[in-house]
């Protein structure tokens, strides 16, 4: 097995770019579910904050909690529920190719509007029910 | 390589193992997190007082951390090809990912028992 890493970056044959291809709508969703487990990995410190500031006590809870109240972190923390159900669903696609199935051109289209309709509306659920 | 060869098969079965426990667990402790903007502290301790509550919250933790930090050293694999840079995010990653567990475990445990 050759290391990969023995030669060097600069000599490795390259992978066709991102921007060499045309844009199309199931990569934008397949791009996300990245990004999404990115944003989600720091968004765990947030959850870790609101655990810390419960043992902490009520005090600190109640500062957190109002930081939280304010328009502009509520629309962050709206952003921020629509991104993990966002993965979520993408994940359930993964589940469903895992199986073998769901691989023609029109399934894969419509499990993508699927994931974006379906993480807006347990997002909606979520926050107004 | 963060995720070393041998490890391949074993890291793609318990990134299904822990997505699973999430997409149930994740959404009860979300919408929980979510509904508690807003009220007070007496009535998020009287939830989390309940055992199933701090042990639902306790279990995804641990299950999102693993899930987590082997997304975040596939991430790495994919993006990073200097060697030392590598290795050095992906040993912050294991610390970042060990530091959350036991801080949740930590937390959810104390806050259950007091």
């Amino acid at each position: 097995m050759t290391n990969k890493n023995k030669i060097s970056p600069l000599d490795r044959p390259l992978s066709p770019h991102l921007q060499i291809y045309r844009p199309s709508f199931t990569m934008m969703m397949s791009i996300m579910h990245r990004i999404s487990g990115v944003i989600l990995y720091f968004g765990s410190f947030l959850l870790l904050a609101w655990y810390i500031s419960i043992l902490i006590g009520a005090e600190t809870y109640q500062l957190l909690n109002q930081l939280f109240s304010f328009t502009i972190i509520k629309i962050a923390l709206f952003l921020f529920t629509w991104i993990f159900f966002h993965h979520l669903f993408g994940g359930i696609r993964h589940f469903i190719w895992d199986t073998g199935r769901g691989f023609e051109l029109k399934t894969i289209e419509w499990l993508a509007r699927l994931t974006a309709i379906f993480s807006l509306i347990s997002t909606l659920i979520v926050w107004f029910l | 390589m963060n995720n070393k060869h041998s490890e391949g098969t074993h890291h793609f079965i318990l990134q299904r193992i822990t997505a699973v426990v999430n997409l149930f667990l994740g959404v009860y402790v979300f919408n929980f997190f979510i509904k508690s903007i807003g009220r007070p502290y007496d009535s998020v301790i009287e939830t989390l007082s309940n055992n199933l509550t701090w042990l639902i919250i306790a279990i995804f933790s641990l299950s999102m951390c693993y899930h987590m930090w082997i997304g975040f050293n596939h991430i790495l694999d994919d993006y990073v090809d200097e060697v030392k840079a590598r290795n050095l995010l992906g040993n912050l990653n294991s610390i970042v990912v060990v530091i959350v567990a036991l801080a949740t475990s930590f937390s959810m445990i104390t806050i259950g028992f007091f």
